[in-house]
């Protein structure tokens, strides 16, 4: 098939997405395409360029290092690296799911325009977010690696990733295509998001609360994730399986969730986006 | 392509704040046949770039049926769809896989969509650096090169120099030889008059005349007071 005969097709074809996976492949490579280039063009805009990937979460975890190094006394070992991991995990998600809140009201021009399946939208966020991720989290590890030795438990690190792509999908969808309909719900988001940062351990280890409140913490998945990150990296053991298998599984099952949501109101929500 | 009784609302419902439900379109039915070209034309908010979405099947009416008797549709519209902070390049890229393209054969396409726009060297620059001519010749360019069956214009020809307007009406006489059927929203009366076989006038959503090119511009410049 001819390049033109097969854009013909795709254009006849737009917004009939009946594939078993998440979003069409090819849309997968498109997302793709456009989280790095979205990347690139927003390096672009600042002095500092793409070192800004590296020195937000540097920055954040040397704020939280100052504040709990020297107004308390730090409440684990390796501190430096205890805080980094739950930063950098921490700024994965939050990225991700607070970038996406707008993301089909930012792709107005090209969603009145063509009919398109709107979850490759919040996907396009995310991927550009886990972009990012993979040189800080590359970096980290590195580090790492180099100064306290990795272990046989780093080899459970792309269960911990992928759990946690799933996850950020998730939310990112879900909030994606509620602030598409409420606009004022991504005020919530933001206050969500500060909430379950404050409840997800990132500045101390939940062991260290009374035992009343860690069950508690415990509902927040980033928690968990922190936690078993924090485990595999520093602790050099294997978390429990069953709470990773747990939260990847619901995200996805909550995403097809959202893939039939997108599909049932995908007219309506571009109606929202253009009015 | 056939739209027949088509209405659509925009809904501006807010709870804290008056909004009236707006009615883009009424009772709107139009058949377009293989080959036609179509002139649509009146006055702003007039709901022409709503029925060329109709049209595009990105938006679906509240009211009435479009069938697009397989006919594969591409809306290109001057300010949308391009990213702003994106070179031109890039965007022709973004553009062609959105359209099935590969990412390999999307790249291809640059050469091509940039020697029709003339834009040359600029088709690096980010978007945002354009002027409006340029981003008309960006937008024109990309158009005609996806080669729909079904090439949907909102007034891509409102801007751009003298040299670029001339360019892309030749190209356009080029399509008409080539039996394309195009439907394009334009306020230039005499550019309708001069290519194109049928005319739509739409006037507060509805149908205000509908057929033969010279007759609807006749009665538009007689009851509308339409300038060329």
């Amino acid at each position: 098939m001819t390049p033109v005969n097969r854009r013909r097709n795709h254009l006849r074809d737009l917004g009939y997405d009946n594939s078993m996976f998440l979003i069409d492949g090819h849309l997968w490579r498109y997302a793709l395409y456009r989280a790095y280039i979205g990347m690139i063009g927003e390096a672009s805009r600042y002095y500092l360029a793409w070192l800004w990937w590296f020195l937000e979460p540097i920055a954040m975890t040397g704020v939280f290092f100052f504040v709990f190094t020297y107004l308390r006394a730090p409440n684990a070992e390796n501190f430096q690296y205890f805080l980094i991991i739950g930063v950098t995990t921490w700024l994965w998600f939050s990225n991700g799911v607070s970038n996406s809140t707008e993301s089909l009201n930012v792709a107005k021009g090209i969603i009145s325009q063509m009919r398109l399946p709107k979850m490759m939208f919040p996907f396009t966020n995310v991927l550009s977010a886990s972009l990012k991720h993979v040189f800080v989290f590359g970096i980290v590890l590195l580090v790492m690696g180099l100064t306290i030795g990795p272990s046989y438990a780093w080899l459970y690190l792309p269960v911990l990733v992928v759990t946690q792509l799933l996850l950020i999908l998730a939310f990112a969808c879900t909030v994606a295509f509620v602030c598409c309909w409420i606009r004022d719900i991504r005020f919530i988001v933001r206050s969500g998001l500060t909430l379950m940062m404050f409840c997800s351990g990132l500045f101390f280890a939940i062991d260290t609360m009374p035992p009343a409140y860690q069950s508690v913490f415990r509902v927040n998945p980033m928690a968990i994730l922190i936690e078993d990150y924090r485990q595999v990296l520093l602790g050099g053991t294997l978390p429990e399986v069953l709470s990773s298998v747990r939260i990847g599984l619901s995200s996805l099952v909550w995403l097809y969730i959202m893939k039939f949501a997108y599909a049932r109101w995908d007219l309506v929500l571009t109606r929202r986006v253009i009015a | 392509m056939r739209l027949s009784g088509v209405s659509v609302v925009y809904s501006q419902y807010r709870l804290l704040s008056s909004g009236q439900d707006v009615l883009a379109l009424r009772d709107v039915s139009v058949h377009v046949r293989p080959g036609e070209k179509l002139g649509v034309i009146g006055p702003n908010g007039a709901g022409k770039s709503t029925l060329t979405r109709v049209m595009a099947g990105v938006l679906n009416p509240n009211v009435g049926s479009v069938d697009s008797e397989g006919m594969s549709t591409a809306l290109l519209s001057l300010n949308a769809g391009f990213d702003s902070e994106l070179t031109g390049a890039r965007n022709i890229v973004m553009h062609g896989m959105l359209s099935g393209l590969s990412h390999k054969e999307a790249q291809a396409r640059i050469a091509p969509v940039t020697e029709m726009s003339g834009l040359g060297d600029a088709i690096h620059r980010r978007v945002s650096t354009y002027s409006s001519g340029m981003r008309s010749r960006l937008c024109f360019s990309t158009a005609i090169d996806l080669d729909p069956d079904v090439l949907l214009l909102d007034e891509v020809f409102s801007v751009g120099d003298q040299e670029f307007r001339e360019k892309s009406r030749e190209i356009m006489l080029d399509r008409f030889r080539e039996d394309k059927t195009i439907v394009f929203v334009t306020h230039n009366i005499n550019l309708v008059k001069r290519i194109c076989n049928r005319a739509l006038w739409l006037d507060g959503g509805t149908v205000a005349a509908y057929g033969p090119v010279d007759e609807v511009i006749e009665q538009y410049r007689g009851k509308a007071g339409g300038a060329g």
